[in-house]
Order: structure tokens, then sequence, then C-alpha cells
């Protein structure tokens, strides 16, 4: 967090404060689980933890030391959880495991459950002309606190796909009302106050809602995060239709001004027979209805053609990774994306290089719209290197710099790029990212690389810097930690030895990756499943990300 | 000579007025002795100010990075490959002129393969900068060579870009030994001729000690004859391999057996194109008309029509197969051609290489200097926008439909191009002032009355 923000040029004193990693601290995480807190690193400047400063100024003059919160948590720790767990330990004992497991088992109970309130849920009172305006918090940046942060500013928004902004969606039908289009601008009255947006015209919004981001239009939030989008946290009031964010009877008007929002995919209309569904009939989304499947388990590959090369397969004896993502997990919620991001170093460009179709990110979540505009049916698709077995890249590159490994890996080795971009340009898939710029110097004017910010690098990922390609590696790092693990501990690797980064971080388990030669594993099963499939097959690229089909339940019998 | 006048029944002279040997001489070395006038400054400085412009763009570009240009993922590849396989494609007329046409004994080659060689030249060295400048590393083209290293690593025999270097390497080398083999005697005669005390030591040098004996010449007529034949293939190979970095690409658009001839065609096609408006400004300047007379000029139009109807039937042909495959993304790529975002640069390119060129078969047309000129220009652009046609919207919309984007160029894309044409023009400007731009020799050859008659 920025020390010089908005709240701390207000005041009079501000404390620097421990980072998380600095503290000591202990949570419930829910009822009946306890969890502590310890720092991983020594403090890197001169600060204190907040509870300490608080402590301190409790104890009066001379009572600050530096293990004074420590020993305040172990304290609470022996007085309040230890003795009613009765455990057959001394408590030193207990302190250390419970350090060493992270988690502790206690008795207590939950107080009942609780109900809802169900007036509350009844039809609002008020049915004013007009129209509707709901104020949300973003889905990465939240309420604006994390505004500053890069990462989250370019996390592409799950189904807009706009980064950097924030803007006012409407419906299709709406937004011919208004006479307006995507990248015009709306002005938005409510009774504490006008604010103009930018327009984003959603598929599958309600006609008549205006929904308009929280977080954004930030003045003082940083390097990264002042002045990204407009503020739309001041319109927040309880003189609102429901709670603080949802207003009625708001006038709304074309503010007849351009504003470019930036998506890090194109959206295509609905009503374009050309470009319509393209996904579907090109097999890139492959889904069925829940009748489809009970009927034929096997139904996606009734046309399964068997394709045919002219060279030998090479043979993969050892572990050969492979991922399988289950479309009916994954709801696009992009936490892989930024799990990615900071596992493997991946740099913020800003909007105007995301504008210009540079993002950097090694996955990304593909949204595809079918349907109408008024009833879209969208399909969420994680899609990263495939490490393809006949990988197209691979044989157009002049100087060898991306290559297969014996386990499977498409490799990039960035000492050898020479940067000609061919490997991007016959990547069917183009998961390719390539660095146009030096981007941790380029972006906000090398706040990346600069203390204390440099200090987020993975050490264990190279740092790529201008000009040269990069892609997916399938956590090559941490296959390589393990792969060392295994020689220590003299056993062979085993393909459930490595979690990727976005598999870790996916709250739904949508992602599963593994040894694809071990039949017993879970990665085997998901390449055998009736519903996988491995997207644009046809190029005989031979893909090693198996997609399992989405099935929908649906009323009718064909999704539309 | 008017347009009627023309008896096919009798050979036409290749130089018209009879002239002497010495006013021969006389003639062509005429640029050479004197000091460049008003025009040609001018000319110059438009030319280099481009160059320039166009080193400015460049330095900045290695300088900052490619993020300088319009290229995104998934258009990786822009307006440097679009010049690259641009400039490579002029060149073909060069080595058409100098080594098909040798062999072929098409004695009017005489008047226009010199200035077509040196054409071929300059375009390599303009196209040779692109491959280079699109790294996104610039400073290690080593490393598409195969050079002995401590790394133990070797380039990728399988990639068309390792081809590539090969290919415009050997063109360059082959073009460059052949052109100086011919201005061997032209030398000579200069150094001859000079009264100038540096020009003659510079021609001395160059000139390898030609005397014109007999023997001399047996050697040179026998040089020539296989340099011709080395050269000959290359003409085909060289704009084939170019087109095997797409052919050989999984990218609906690029990957099509059709590419090696359709693009061998497209550059002939384009250099004649150049190598007419060049000749154009040529003969005018120089008092040239009675050597690169209006019959050249004629010849390489007829020329010019082969090979855009080759062109031609080369896109019909796309079509048709892209249809006739079944492929929903061959077709997909070929009606987004022609409807999609870059519609108009598609029909930029059919006007200007279809549809105009075959004005060439009306005579009056083919024979008037101003028509032909502006014909000549439309191919070239018509051309250039074949290839950014064929990089861009393969590119731009391939696969998978979430991946697709725009290519818009930059100041930096664009000046670069320009640079480039600043680059070629101003050497041509510089060639024609150090460097016969017709064949003394040759020219005295094919004189009437230069060669024994049996008959």
């Amino acid at each position: 967090m920025e020390a010089d923000d908005e709240t701390s040029r207000l005041c009079t004193y501000v404390l620097p404060i421990h980072h998380a990693y600095e503290s000591w601290g202990d949570y419930q995480v829910r009822t009946g689980i306890c969890s502590l807190q310890q720092p991983v690193i020594a403090p890197l400047y001169d600060t204190r933890q907040k509870e300490a400063v608080l402590l301190a100024w409790i104890g009066g003059k001379g009572s600050f030391k530096e293990t004074i919160y420590h020993e305040y948590v172990m304290r609470h720790w022996e007085k309040e959880i230890f003795p009613p767990l009765k455990r057959r330990v001394d408590f030193k004992t207990f302190w250390y495991a419970s350090l060493h497991d992270g988690v502790v088992a206690t008795e207590e109970k939950a107080s009942g459950a609780l109900r809802f309130r169900s007036p509350s849920l009844g039809k609002s009172g008020s049915s004013s002309p007009g129209y509707v305006v709901a104020l949300t918090p973003n889905y990465s940046i939240g309420d604006g606190a994390f505004a500053n942060n890069g990462w989250l500013q370019e996390l592409p928004h799950p189904i807009s796909r706009v980064v950097w902004d924030n803007y006012a969606a409407i419906s299709k039908k709406t937004a011919q009302e208004l006479g307006v289009e995507d990248n015009g601008t709306v002005e938005v009255s409510l009774p504490h106050g006008t604010q103009t947006f930018p327009v984003l015209v959603q598929p599958g919004q309600a006609d008549g809602l205006v929904s308009v981001q929280l977080g954004y239009g930030r003045w003082n939030a940083g390097s990264v995060g002042t002045y990204v989008g407009a503020n739309a946290n001041v319109r927040l009031s309880n003189d609102a239709l429901v709670g603080p964010r949802i207003f009625g009877g708001a006038k709304v008007t074309n503010a007849h001004q351009e504003h470019r929002l930036v998506t890090t995919q194109e959206h295509h209309s609905l009503d374009d027979t050309f470009v319509k569904d393209l996904h579907r009939k090109r097999e890139v989304i492959r889904d069925g209805t829940l009748a489809e499947y009970q009927k034929d388990p096997d139904f996606l590959h009734l046309e399964r053609v068997n394709l045919q090369g002219i060279t030998r397969q090479i043979e993969y004896n050892g572990v050969k990774w492979a991922m399988a993502i289950d479309m009916n997990k994954c709801v696009g919620c992009q936490a892989c994306v930024a799990s990615c991001n900071v596992e493997n170093n991946v740099p913020v460009v800003g909007k105007d290089q995301a504008g210009r179709g540079r993002e950097m990110q090694w996955i990304r979540i593909d949204r595809y719209y079918s349907g109408t505009a008024e009833e879209p049916i969208s399909s969420h698709q994680p899609m990263l290197c495939q490490h393809c077995d006949n990988a197209p890249c691979e044989n157009v590159c002049p100087v060898a710099a991306t290559n297969h490994s014996p386990d499977g890996l498409n490799q990039m080795v960035y000492n050898r790029c020479v940067g000609t971009k061919y490997c991007s340009n016959n990547c069917p898939y183009k998961v390719r990212r390539f660095n146009f710029f030096n981007w941790h110097e380029y972006f906000a004017d090398g706040y990346y690389s600069e203390e204390p910010v440099n200090l987020m690098f993975n050490p264990e990922v190279t740092v790529r810097s201008r000009g040269v390609m990069e892609k997916c590696t399938f956590c090559v790092q941490r296959i390589m930690e393990a792969r060392q693990h295994a020689v220590e501990q003299g056993r062979p690797l085993k393909g459930s030895d490595v979690r990727t980064a976005c598999q870790e971080a996916c709250p739904a388990t949508a992602i599963v990756f593994g040894d694809m030669n071990d039949p017993e594993s879970e990665i085997s099963r998901y390449r055998a499943h009736n519903l996988g499939y491995h997207v644009l097959e046809e190029v005989n690229a031979r893909p090693n990300i198996t997609y399992l089909a989405k099935l929908r339940s649906v009323q009718s019998e064909k999704i539309s | 000579m008017s347009t009627a006048a023309i008896d096919y029944t009798q050979e036409v002279p290749l130089i018209e007025g009879r002239p002497r040997a010495s006013e021969i001489d006389a003639t062509i070395a005429a640029p050479l002795d004197e000091f460049p006038k008003r025009g040609w400054w001018i000319a110059f400085a438009v030319t280099a100010s481009m160059l320039a412009f166009g080193g400015y763009c460049a330095f900045e570009t290695v300088w900052q990075g490619l993020g300088l240009w319009g290229i995104n993922i998934p258009v990786a590849w822009g307006f440097d490959m679009t010049s690259l396989v641009f400039w490579i494609g002029i060149g073909h007329a060069g080595t058409l002129i100098s080594a098909i046409l040798f062999l072929l004994r098409q004695h009017w080659r005489t008047g226009i393969a010199r200035f077509a060689e040196a054409m071929t030249i300059f375009a390599v060295i303009c196209a040779g900068m692109f491959p280079i400048l699109h790294l996104g590393r610039p400073w290690l083209p080593l490393y598409l060579t195969p050079y002995p290293n401590q790394h133990g690593v070797w380039i990728n025999f399988m990639s068309p870009l390792v081809w590539d270097v090969f290919a415009v390497s050997t063109y360059f080398t082959v073009s460059l030994v052949f052109w100086y083999v011919g201005l061997i005697p032209d030398l000579a005669t200069l150094r001859d001729r000079t009264t100038s005390k540096l020009k003659k030591i510079i021609y001395s040098i160059f000139s390898l000690g030609w005397r014109h004996s007999n023997r001399h010449w047996h050697h040179y007529e026998r040089a020539y004859l296989i340099l011709a034949g080395f050269a000959t293939p290359l003409v085909l190979s060289v704009h084939t391999i170019v087109s095997f970095d797409f052919a050989v690409s999984v990218l609906p658009g690029w990957h099509s057996t059709i590419f090696p001839p359709y693009f061998v065609a497209g550059a002939i096609f384009s250099g004649f194109a150049m190598v007419q408006n060049a000749l154009i400004f040529v003969r005018q300047s120089f008092n040239l008309k009675h050597i690169i007379t209006l019959n050249h000029l004629e010849k390489m139009n007829q020329i010019i029509i082969v090979t855009g109807s080759m062109v031609g039937y080369s896109y019909l042909m796309e079509f048709f197969i892209s249809w006739y495959s079944g492929s929903e993304f061959e077709r997909f790529v070929f009606i987004n051609r022609a409807l999609g975002p870059y519609a108009w640069a598609f029909w930029v390119m059919v006007s200007c290489n279809v549809l105009f060129p075959q004005l060439f078969w009306i005579k009056k047309i083919r024979r008037s200097v101003p028509i032909m000129f502006v014909i000549g220009v439309l191919v070239n652009v018509g051309m250039w926008m074949e290839r950014f046609v064929i990089i861009v919207t393969s590119l731009q919309r391939d696969f998978l439909p979430s991946s697709w984007g725009m290519y818009y160029p930059t100041i930096y894309d664009i000046g670069i191009l320009m640079g480039s044409f600043g680059l070629f023009f101003t050497l041509i400007l510089i060639f024609v002032r150090v460097l016969p731009v017709v064949s003394i020799v040759d020219t005295k050859a094919v004189m009437e009355g230069g060669q024994p008659k049996h008959h």
C-alpha cells in the first residue's frame, strides 16, 4: 500500500508499518479453525508492526521492544486457545506444533444457523421513472483499495474483458434509446450528483439498468492507480433504493464524448452472421446439454477424425506433463491469471499498450458470446500455451530458441531468442507474448523495477528483457524444484509432486496438472474422459491441454 | 519512331539512329564526366531526406524497441515483412533480365540489363535491412548464421527464416559478382578515356587489368555464361524461399502450395514495373532514348501483362482452393480479405495488379510513356499491398476469435518504409553518376553491323 494516498494527505502523522510478510498475527479462518501468521522475512526498513505500535502506546514510554506483539500473541494463545483444548503437552510444545502446522482445530461451535431477513428480499417499494443505477465493486481492485496494483488493473474484467477502466454498462436497447455506442459517454444524474462515464454495451444487461464499478478514479493512489477510470465511490449514498449502491429514478443522457475503453479481446456484434458463433463452428468451445450427455456420453466424439502425420512421432517414456481444464468448473474469475502473473514475473504494460494488443499475460480467459444480445450465453475458456507435441512454433524458429523437452514441455530459451516473432505468427492459439519494450522499465517510469516493488520478483524465474518472446512454461521452475526434491529423496518424480501456479489459485479446482504417462494419475483420467477434447485438433499440433466440454442444464434439447 | 512504322517482318534495330562506336562511348559516359545538374541535386535532396528520416526511425526502433511499430499479438509482422518481400521482389526483374534473357539470347536486354542488375543489388540491400530491423534484438543477427560457438547451439534448419538467410545472401552475392563481372570491360573503357588522375586510379583497380584482348574476351564470355547459369535458378529459388516463410506455416491464408510460383510471378511483375519506371527517367535525363528505346519499354510492358495475369490467376485460384478445400478456416480468411476490415487494401491490390495492367493489351497504351509510367507506379503500389494483405489479413483473424486484433502502422513503420525508398533511390542516383547505366561494350555488340553476318 502506498504511504502517500488520499487518506494520508488528511493526516498529521503517517507511521510506516510492517508488511504482512514481516508481521506476527493470528486469525480465525472460520468457526473452529485458528491459524497463526509468522514473519517470513526480517523487516526491510525501519518500521514497526501496527499492533506493536498500539501496544507500546498502551504500555507507555519505554514499553516498546521488538518482540512485544509476538509475546502478546503467544500469551493470548497460552491463556485463551491452549487451555480449552486440554492437550497433554506443555504450551511450548503446543505452540511450536501450531506454528509448524499453521492451523489448530478448536472445539468452538457455530452459534446456530444464520437466517435471511426475508422482508428485505421483497419487491423494492419505489418504481420511479428513469434509469436504475447500480454501483458494483470491481472484481479485481475491489472498492479501490488495490487500485495501485498494476497486475490487478490489467486483469481483464471476466465478462467485458475491459482493463484499466470502469464504465457504464448498458444494454443494447438502452444504448439505442440514448443514442450511444461503445466508447461513447453518458452523463448519469443522481439526486446527489452528476457524473460522466464511458459506455460499454453489455450483452445480457437488463434494459434500463446502468451498472458502474467502484474503486476507480482515485486521485492519489500512487504511480499506477492515480486517475484510472472515473470515481464512482463518491456516488455511494444512504439515500439509495436498496443498500447504499442501487439508485432508482436516475437521469441518463448522451454526453457526446469519446472515451476509448481498452479490452483484451475484441467483442463482435452478435448480429453479424460473418463472425457470430465462430467459436462453436470452429469447435473451439464445445458444449452440450445434460440430456445429450445422458443419452450418449460420447456425443462429442461422434465425428472424431484420426489425424495422421508423415513424420515420426517422438516417444515420451518418462514423465510427460499435461494439463486438463474442466470448463464445467471454470467461472472465469481470473484468479489463475493473477497467480500466474505473480509467479512468473509477468510485466504490466499499461492501458495504452494493452490497447495495442501487447498485454503480457501467459494465461488468459477467453470469453465467447452466443445467442442474442438480450439473452447471451457466455463461455469461458482459459487459454494458455498448449505445449503441443507437434508445436508449430518450434519448427519455424530460426535459432531453435523454442524447442521441446524430453518431458513434453515446449520451452523458451530467452538467451537464444532474437525476436523474429515467427513463432507467435505460427501459433494457432496466439498464446505467445512478446517484449515489445523492456516492460519493467517502460511501465510507469520503471515503477516495477525500483525498490521496493522489484522485491516482488520471483527469484526462480528469469525476468525477461526487451525483444524476446515468452509464454507459459507449465511453471518449469516448480517442476525443477520438485525434481530436485525427488532426487534428494532418492525416489522417482511423480506428476502429483508439481502444482502449477494457476492450478493452485483456481478456487474451483478446474485446472488439473500432472504426468499423462502415469495411468493412475488424475490427469490421465481427465484425458480419457468422454467430454475431453483438444482445441483446434484438426491443425494436428497435438496439444497437451485437454478441455472438458461444458454441459449446460437447459430446458430445450439443443443449446442455441 | 511512330507506332505505325513498326514492321514485324523486319528485325527492329535495337539501337536507333545508327550512332558510331565513339558516340556510344560519349553518350553513355556523359553523366560520369559532367558535374550533376540542378535536377539531380533536387532529386538527391529528396531521396537523401527520406533516407535520413528512415534512418532516424530505424535508430529509434533499435534504441527503444519494436513497441514503436504498430505490430502486436496477433499481427506480429507488419510493414517490416511486407517491405522485405516487396524489395526482394523488385530485385527479381534484374536477375531475370540479366540471366534468363541472356541465356535465351534476347539481345534487347542490353539496353536495360545494367540498370536492372544495379537495381537488383540496391533492392536486396533495402530488403536486407528489414529482417535485421524486425528482430526484437537486432544486435544478434549473427545467431541466424551457422557459426561454430562455445554454446554448441546450431541454427534450426527446419525454419524457413534460415532458408531465407541463405537464399537472400546467395542472391546478393551472385547478383553482385554477376554485375561486377559485366562491368569490367566497361570500367576498362572508362579507364582508357578518362583524363582525371583519381578516376584513372580507381577505374584501373576495378577493371582488373582488362586490355580488351581476345583472350580476355574469351574468358569473359565463358565466365559470364556460367554466372548467368548460376543466377538463373535464383530467379525462381529466392522468391520461392521467401514465399516459404508463409507457405510453411500452419496459418490459413499463408499455408498454401500456390505461393512459390505466385510469388515468383509477382516478383517479376513488380520488378519490371520498377525498371520501367526508373528507365523512363534515365533515358529522358541522359539522352539515351536511342539506346533505351520505346521498343524496350514496350517489351517490358508485355512482360508486365504476362506476369500480371499470372498474379491475377493466382488470386482467383486462392479463392477457388479455399472454397474447394471445405476448410472453415480457409474460407473465412478469404472472405475476410475481400470483405473484412482490410477490404480496402484487398481491392486496391486487385485493381492495381489485375485490372490496370490489362490496359497494356492496347498497343497505344503500351507505347505511351506517361500512361505506362502511371500503370507501373500502380503495379508497385498493388504489389506492396499484396504482401500487406497476405501478411496482415491472415494474421489479424486466425484460428481463435478471442485472439483477433487489428494492425495500425505508426509513424516509425511509415518512416522506415520511406527510408527504404530513400535508400534505394539515393543509391540509384549515385549509381547513374559513377557507373555507366547501359553496358557500353554490349551496346556496341548489338549495334547494326556490330556482329559479323553471314547472310
